[in-house]
Order: structure tokens, then C-alpha cells, then sequence
């Protein structure tokens, strides 16, 4: 038999509780449940060469033993109804033993009901004094450790979601660029979920554009762009529909420029009049591309419109291609290219600032500074002792010294380009919390 | 929870889902709909006051509460709470507090309309609920669905790539490029930074909802263009949109299409476009969609149809004609003001059994002079009730009515010439009998042109029938003892002394028939009686 997954621990430990609110604890179906609980928890804890199992329940997420537990579809209404318990009951941590006694799991499943009942005023499991089985409740953490915990529980969602995001639209791009159909139904709920993981983690989506640092794909930059859309439309105030429609406009409204060819992508400067005419109109070929879908919604008019007026140095007149079109091009500037370097976020703002009226609309570049702040989030400095930093966000920073990231206020002093940073800035994030 | 608890939520659900089939049938403002609404919420606040919450489990046998179950698949009041399932749902949860307006709003997402590229699970994404939570189907574990197994483990590896590219201690070394020659910071004056707050969402809004026509107005603009390469790709996308436009029904969207292109047009493309939706194949298409739905939008219909040229209004209307006939006769009454002429042509199509109520419109509309129009009708019972239904019938009418192929269009027309006493249709009566065709007829009607004419105009008709009376070898034996039996009838009616002696002598005559005799005698005694001679 092979040891179970965490995904089945939680949902088998969803299932004892809730044979135990319909069945007395001497009915067969519950000696049942409880014994092939008690195997499954021992075949993980074993699996993991661990003693014990903790259970953690941060920011509507599990986490067993630190790790992101996530339900597949046939256990999403276990998890989702054991997350709803837990967040009744107050409940953040559950410390499991690998072999605990069948006495002590009926008196944690007891108090567990007694106080899934009693709703208003839990307490029989912070009380229970068991030694198989403890309850920890959000009480006990101090706001730095409940918020790093949950700052843990939201970036495990992120990256996860994040690499799903880019891994299905790379997809679905290439077959819709390829003549073939997509289902942009969950294309959208995809799009939905993206957000709202990114949403958590605030601006420190930011973060993470060095993963397209040397990337080439299209739609993995679609991907990126969003990451940073998506926190500058919450400081628009934008509505979950408008943030919806922005980044789905991120990932498709360029997929009709993907039909030109590279060389005059690469030779901009020296083409010709009609050529940079027919560039222009090129943005009109988004419509080549996604009309024979066969989808016509209001949504999809909205991403063909926003498409065909991305336009190259004029400011775009459509609220949505204004705004695209200064994310697209913040984007782009602090990646690699073949012909120059990235530019740090402070350059990529000078230039934004420079052409702000010219390229761009300039209330949308005045307000996208504002967004970023004169440092943004992710951008990478020296700190004045000349040890390297990352902003985490306008009151925190990582300082990497001796090895490690060090996370409190500090001031950052001059700009450091990444190509010459001698750390991964996103480890900054990923280890903090 | 015992049994009380489950009463009560199992009259919750019951009660959410007469609001639903209640919005179905009247209206979602309708004051029962509001009453029931009000009803619903007042059962679901009491019971989230004292349990907190109420979590809805939704999977393929059914809805469960609490493991128990409520309501099973296929109970066809509840199909509503299948479609959340069928888009992904596996569980709805009402939290404490909640207030009426969100309540209504989830209703609205059950009863309204989904875009093709949304469902519930997405829409309730966007109206983001407070009270409301929704448990949903990751849509990565759905787009993966359909893969192999070998498929779905390359997607976790990549995933797992871009995972391990974010862990990475340091950077992939930079490429061999040269450094970019902007300034890093300082260009920019700190005030530049100071936030404020900003709503941007009524420029969004208001180009979300202008989107479609925008798209549309965006391709006909582009058919202008100097540059051959961009018409001929503007056409084509136009033509793909219409497509979509024709699958999807969307009428509003069609009518400002056509408003688009203009009938003057010179361009071969335009032309083209313009030939397509007023064709066959597209109007085709879009009846043949009307006619698999319940309800139909009768005044967007007729919006689309006044744009439509009078035999392209047919190509669409002709396939309709096999709806039932209430939902045709509503749609036929938006049109009847504006396009009667149309009406008439199809009119002229339909059987005598669907047309009453064109023709009922028909008279509303445009009174005598449109029924005019449907008189060319090939079925005799069209042509009756047009006789029927008309407010003024002249003598044109009712001579035309005489020559009538059809029985009863006639004998309508003889009770209306004799209701009415129509002398000037006398001659038309008279040479009717007269005519070769008067043979043909069986006995009640030819009995009724006799009488009718005898009734109508006394004086001309008595010499006539005389002459019918007195006449030798002018038919057929058979016919000639039809006629003068006939004549004989219509003289008693008109009881004139005149015809006295030609009643006698023929009944009298040895050679005449029985029949003949006998009707002569009658008559005879009857004009008798009534002058008092013996």
C-alpha cells in the first residue's frame, strides 16, 4: 500500500469527524473510520519520517507539515467544510502523533463536535490535556508569527497557482495561435483564481518578474505582465470585473503581433513607413486570431478592442490599452533583452516618466508611480554598509548577509541592476515568514 | 442536528427554488416574486441566527446538508442548484447576516442569461459576495481533464520547473548585453510619488458595455482603408463575426451590423456582407434558432425584421410559420404596423388553419385596405373570413365574391346581397344563373342564387324567370325541369300577377314534369292567396 498524501489525511480526518456527528462512537461504521484513520495517519508521518504530523490552518489554506495541502476535486467540499470547522472553532494548529491511542482520538473528536456545536463559544479542545493530540488556537501565535504563517500559506497558493497559470495559458496561446479552439470558459476561471491568489500577496507579486528574465515566450510575459497589473488595478480601485477583463487583456491582446515575424520585431528602427504601417494595423490581427473561436461576449469585444489599439509610441485612447500598454512596457523593461540588459525598476520609471503624454497617457504613468512608489516592490538596492537588498514592501526590507536574509525596516541607498546582484532576489521572498 | 434542523433547511430550499421558478414565469420585479423573495430570506436569516451558517454540499446524487440528503438528482424544481454543480460548485455556504440585496443578487445570477465565456461559477467570481461562499473545481484540475496521463505528468514537471527557477540561490548569468544608458533614479520629482485615491473604474465600465459595438464599428471603419491587405482581413473578420453574431442569436448586435452597412454601398465587400445577412442561409439559421426556443424577444425581432428588405423579411419569416401560434401571432403584431405589405405576402403563404389571427391583426392594424391585400389567398376558407372580418363590403367585393371558386366564399356573399338587399348586383345574380356554371352547383346553392335574386330585386328578376318558365329546348331535359322548377319557386317569392298565367298553362302541361307542375301550383296558389282571386 502506498502511503497516502496529505490531501488524503485531511480528507480522511474531514470524514472521521463527520461520522462521528451522525453515528454513535461504539457504531461499527465509526470503529471503521477511526481505525483507518489511525493507519493512514501513521503510514504518512511514516512516509514523511516524521514522529508527528502538524496541521495548520493559515489564511484559508492547510498546511501539513509546512507544505500547502490543496483538494483535488472529489475531496473539495471535505476540505472546504473542514476549513469552515476549523475557522469556527478557532482553530490554527493540530498537532497529531504518529500512533495516537484510540481513546485520546474519540476525545479530541468529541471536543472537536462539542464545540463545532456550540459555535458561539469554543474551548473543550484548547482544554482537552491530551498527550497524542494537541489544539493550538490563533491566541497562542504573536502577530509577527500568525502573520508570517500566513504569509507562508498565501505564497505557497501564489507560486502554485502561479505556475499553473503559466504552464495552461503557454498552451492554451500555442493552440489558439495555431488555428486551434480553446475553452476560454476556464480559461476565465482560471484567470479568476490567478488573481485572487495574487491579490493575497499584495504587491509582492512583484517579486517575481526576474522569472522572465531571459525568457522569450510571448505568453509567459502575458503571465508576468499580470503580475503586476494585478496590484496596480487594486490601487486603481478597480472593480473584480475590470481586474478580470485587464488580465485577460495581459495575456491575449498581443497574441495577433505574434503572427509577425521576429525580424521586424527586431529591425523597429530602420523599417520603412509602410512597414511601420503595417505593424501598427498588426495589433488589428488580434482579431485574425481570436475571432474564430468562435466567442463573442462582451468580454471578449473588450479584449479585441483593448488589442487593436495597443499601439507602439502613441498613447493608447481606450482606458483598458492605456493602462496595458504601461504595464506591458514596465514589463518588458526590466527583462533581459538581446540587445540591451534589464533596467532596474528606477530606470524603467524614468522612462516612463520621459515619455509620459508622448508613448503614454499620462495620467496612467502618473498613477503607476504612485503604485511603485520610488521603490518598488522586488527592486534591488545596496544597503548602506554595501550589503545587498531587496524591497519587500514600503516598510520592509530583506538584507542578505552571510548567507541570509535579514527582514526589518532599512533604508535602501543606490540602485544595484540585477545582472550584477549576487543573490536571487526572489529567495527574499520565498524564505520570509 | 436532528430532524427539526433539516425541516427547516429542506423549506428553505424549497422556498429558494419557488423564487426561482417564479422569476421564471412572471418577472424578477414582480411584487410575488418580491413577496416570496422576502419570505425566503426571512426563513434563512432566522435559521443563521441561531446555527451561524448553512453549507449546501451539491455532487452528483444530489444536495446534502450536513451529509444528510436534501434533495435529490434530477427533482426538477431544484435543476437550478444542478447548474452551480455542473459549473463547478460543490458547495454553497450562507453565513449569519446576510443581507436581502445579496440574497437577490444570487437569485439574478440563477435567472440571468450566461455569456458564452462565462458560467456561474465565474459570474459569482465577479459579483463578490460577502455572505455567500463558493466552493468551486480548481479550473486547472478541469483544463487537465481530457489529457493522457503522460500529458498531465509533462504539465506537473514544467510546473515544477518554474517552482524550482523561483528557488534557484542565484540568478541565470545575463546575456551579452550592453547595459541600458538611463539614469537610475533621481529623474523623477518625489511628488510624483504621493498616492491618491482613484476610482477607475467609469471610464472601464462604460467601455465594457460600448465593447460590441465597438468591435463592429472598429471592422466597418476598416473596410475604408487605403490598404487593400486590411479590407480584404476587415471583410473576413466581419464575416466571422456575423457568423458568431447569427449562432448566437444576438439581434441587437445583427441590427447594428446591417445599421453599419449601408444598402448604397459600392464596395464589393460590403455589398457582399449585406448579400449574406439578408440571404437565405443566415436568416435560415437564425428562424431555425428562434423556433428551438421558449421564449421568444418579440420586439428585438421586430427591431432586426424593419431592417430586413421586404423578401428578405419572408426568407426569415417563412420557417417561423411552423411555431406555435401564439408566439407568432405576438411577433407578427410588432410587425403588422410597419410592414403590413410583408404580412400580406406571407399571409398569402399560410394554411386557412394559422391564419385567423394574422387576419384578426391585420384588421387591427390596417383595417379593409390591408385585408385587401390577403385576398389573393389560394384556400377558399382564407378568402371567407376576409369577406368575413371586413368592416365595409362593396358591391365590387361581393360580385367578385359571386365568381368565387369556392362554395362557401359564394354563399357568404348571396346572404350578404340578400341581408342587404344589393339591387345593383341583380345582373350579376341573373347572368349567373344564366351561365353555363350555374349547372354545376348542387341544389342548395343554386335554390339560394334563385331566392336571393328573386328576394333582392323583384321587378327585374320576375320577366327573367319568366322567360326561365315559358322556354323550350334551351337546356338539357334534365336541367331544363331543374331551371323552370327553380323559376317557378322564384316567382312565387317575388308574387307578382305577371306571372300568373305562365305559373297556370305550365302547371297544367301534360309534357311538364311532375316537379315542374307541382312547384308551378304552388307558386300559383301562393300569388293567388295573396291577391285574393280564386
Amino acid at each position: 500500500m502506498s502511503d497516502p498524501t496529505a490531501s488524503e489525511l485531511i480528507t480522511r480526518l474531514f470524514a472521521l469527524i463527520r461520522t462521528h456527528e451522525i453515528y454513535p462512537y461504539e457504531n461499527a461504521t465509526s470503529q471503521s473510520l477511526r481505525r483507518e484513520f489511525r493507519s493512514c495517519l501513521e503510514r504518512f508521518c511514516r512516509g514523511e519520517e516524521a514522529a508527528e504530523v502538524m496541521i495548520e490552518m493559515y489564511s484559508d489554506h492547510f498546511l501539513v507539515n509546512n507544505r500547502l495541502v490543496k483538494p483535488d476535486p472529489a475531496s473539495l467540499s471535505h476540505f472546504t467544510s473542514l476549513l469552515f470547522r476549523f475557522k469556527q472553532i478557532k482553530l490554527k494548529r493540530l498537532r497529531l502523533n504518529a500512533h495516537v491511542p484510540e481513546t485520546e482520538l474519540i476525545l479530541f473528536v468529541k471536543a472537536f463536535i462539542q464545540d463545532w456545536s456550540r459555535r458561539h463559544a469554543p474551548d473543550a479542545i484548547l482544554t482537552m490535556g491530551l498527550s497524542s493530540v494537541a489544539c493550538f488556537a490563533g491566541g497562542g501565535d504573536t502577530e509577527e508569527v500568525a502573520a508570517g504563517k500566513a504569509y507562508q500559506a498565501d505564497l505557497s497558493n501564489f507560486l502554485d497557482m502561479l505556475s499553473k497559470t503559466i504552464v495552461t495559458h503557454q498552451r492554451v496561446f500555442r493552440q489558439v495561435l495555431q488555428g486551434g479552439s480553446a475553452d476560454f470558459l476556464l480559461i476565465r476561471r482560471l484567470v479568476q483564481e490567478f488573481i485572487t491568489a495574487a491579490l493575497q500577496m499584495r504587491a509582492r507579486s512583484l517579486g517575481f518578474l526576474p522569472l522572465g528574465l531571459l525568457e522569450k515566450r510571448e505568453a509567459v510575459h502575458g503571465v508576468l505582465r499580470a503580475l503586476v497589473a494585478i496590484p496596480f488595478g487594486k490601487s486603481l480601485g478597480l472593480s473584480r470585473v475590470n481586474q478580470e477583463e485587464l488580465v485577460m487583456a495581459c495575456f491575449f491582446c498581443a497574441i495577433g503581433k505574434e503572427r509577425i515575424a521576429l525580424e521586424l520585431v527586431a529591425e523597429w528602427g530602420s523599417l520603412s513607413k509602410t512597414e511601420h504601417e503595417a505593424f501598427e494595423w498588426a495589433a488589428f490581427q488580434t482579431f485574425q486570431v481570436l475571432l474564430p473561436l468562435g466567442v463573442f461576449s462582451p468580454s471578449m469585444a473588450l479584449l479585441l478592442n483593448t488589442g487593436a489599439e495597443m499601439k507602439f509610441q502613441q498613447p493608447a485612447e481606450h482606458p483598458f490599452a492605456r493602462i496595458l500598454q504601461v504595464v506591458r512596457a514596465y514589463e518588458a523593461m526590466v527583462q533581459h533583452k538581446p540587445f540591451r540588459l534589464a533596467l532596474h525598476p528606477t530606470e524603467a520609471m524614468n522612462v516612463l516618466w520621459r515619455d509620459r503624454g508622448k508613448s503614454f497617457n499620462q495620467e496612467t504613468v502618473e498613477a503607476f508611480l504612485e503604485f511603485l512608489g520610488p521603490h518598488p516592490v522586488g527592486s534591488t538596492w545596496t544597503m548602506k554598509q554595501g550589503y545587498p537588498l531587496v524591497v519587500m514592501d514600503p516598510s520592509l526590507s530583506a538584507v542578505y548577509k552571510e548567507g541570509k536574509w535579514y527582514y526589518f525596516h532599512a533604508e535602501p541607498e543606490k540602485p544595484w541592476p540585477l545582472h550584477t546582484f549576487p543573490v536571487n532576489p526572489m529567495s527574499a521572498f520565498l524564505q520570509w515568514g | 442536528m436532528g430532524a427539526e434542523e433539516l425541516r427547516r433547511v429542506r423549506e428553505i430550499a424549497v422556498n429558494l427554488a419557488s423564487v426561482v421558478k417564479s422569476a421564471r414565469l412572471y418577472q424578477p420585479g414582480h411584487k410575488s416574486v418580491r413577496e416570496m423573495l422576502e419570505r425566503t430570506h426571512g426563513f434563512l436569516l432566522a435559521f443563521l441566527e441561531d446555527y451561524i451558517y448553512l453549507e449546501l454540499e451539491i455532487d452528483a446524487e444530489g444536495m446534502k446538508w450536513e451529509g444528510r440528503p436534501l434533495v435529490e438528482a434530477g427533482e426538477q424544481e431544484f435543476d437550478f442548484l444542478f447548474r452551480f454543480y455542473r459549473d463547478g460548485v460543490r458547495q454553497v455556504t450562507f453565513v449569519q447576516g446576510i443581507p436581502l440585496a445579496e440574497l437577490e443578487a444570487f437569485l439574478a445570477l440563477i435567472y440571468q442569461d450566461c455569456p458564452s465565456d462565462q458560467d456561474l461559477a465565474t459570474l459569482a467570481w465577479r459579483r463578490n459576495f460577502l455572505y455567500i461562499e463558493f466552493a468551486v473545481v480548481e479550473a486547472f484540475h478541469r483544463i487537465l481533464q481530457q489529457d493522457s496521463e503522460e500529458e498531465k505528468k509533462a504539465m506537473r514537471e514544467e510546473m515544477d520547473a518554474w517552482t524550482a527557477l523561483a528557488l534557484r540561490p542565484l540568478l541565470d548569468p545575463a546575456p551579452d548585453a550592453k547595459p541600458s544608458e538611463e539614469v537610475m533614479g533621481g529623474a523623477i520629482p518625489p511628488e510624483a510619488f504621493t498616492a491618491r485615491e482613484r476610482d477607475g473604474n467609469p471610464a472601464l465600465d462604460e467601455t465594457r458595455e460600448r465593447a460590441v459595438e465597438q468591435v463592429i464599428s472598429r471592422l466597418v471603419r476598416a473596410l475604408e482603408s487605403p490598404d487593400e491587405k486590411m479590407i480584404q482581413q476587415a471583410a473576413k473578420n466581419l464575416r466571422m463575426l456575423a457568423d458568431i453574431l447569427l449562432r448566437q442569436a444576438d439581434l441587437e448586435q445583427l441590427c447594428h451590423l446591417l445599421d453599419l452597412l449601408p444598402a448604397d454601398a459600392t464596395q464589393s465587400e460590403v455589398r457582399g456582407l449585406r448579400a449574406f445577412l439578408h440571404g437565405t442561409d443566415a436568416l435560415g439559421r437564425l428562424a431555425g434558432h428562434f423556433l428551438q426556443e421558449e421564449q421568444w424577444p418579440e420586439y428585438s425581432m421586430a427591431l432586426f425584421c424593419n431592417r430586413l428588405g421586404d423578401d428578405s423579411l419572408l426568407l426569415f419569416l417563412r420557417p417561423l410559420l411552423a411555431a406555435p401560434q401564439e408566439k407568432l401571432d405576438r411577433l407578427l403584431d410588432c410587425l403588422m404596423r410597419f410592414r403590413g405589405d410583408v404580412m400580406a405576402r406571407l399571409g398569402l403563404e399560410m394554411p386557412a388553419s394559422r391564419i385567423a389571427g394574422l387576419l384578426d391583426l391585420a384588421r387591427e392594424a390596417g383595417g379593409d385596405a390591408l385585408l385587401d391585400a390577403f385576398t389573393g389567398h389560394r384556400e377558399g376558407a382564407v378568402r371567407l373570413e376576409i369577406l368575413r372580418r371586413r368592416a365595409v363590403v362593396t358591391d365590387a367585393h361581393l360580385e367578385a365574391a359571386l365568381k368565387d371558386p369556392d362554395r362557401g366564399v359564394r354563399m357568404h356573399a348571396l346572404s350578404l346581397i340578400s341581408r342587404d338587399r344589393r339591387a345593383a348586383l341583380v345582373p350579376t345574380l341573373l347572368d349567373g344563373i344564366r351561365g353555363e356554371a350555374f349547372a354545376a352547383l348542387d341544389s342548395g346553392e343554386k335554390e339560394k342564387w334563385v331566392v336571393v335574386a328573386a328576394m333582392t330585386a323583384r321587378e327585374q328578376a320576375e320577366d327573367f324567370f319568366i322567360g326561365f318558365l315559358e322556354s323550350k329546348g334551351l337546356f338539357a331535359s334534365a336541367r331544363e325541369e331543374e331551371m323552370k322548377a327553380l323559376a317557378a319557386k322564384a316567382l312565387g317569392i317575388i308574387g307578382g300577377e305577371k306571372a300568373l298565367p305562365a305559373l297556370q298553362r305550365e302547371s297544367k302541361r301534360i309534357t311538364s314534369s311532375p316537379r315542374v307542375r307541382q312547384s308551378c301550383s304552388i307558386s300559383r296558389d301562393v300569388i293567388l292567396k295573396k291577391t285574393k282571386k280564386p
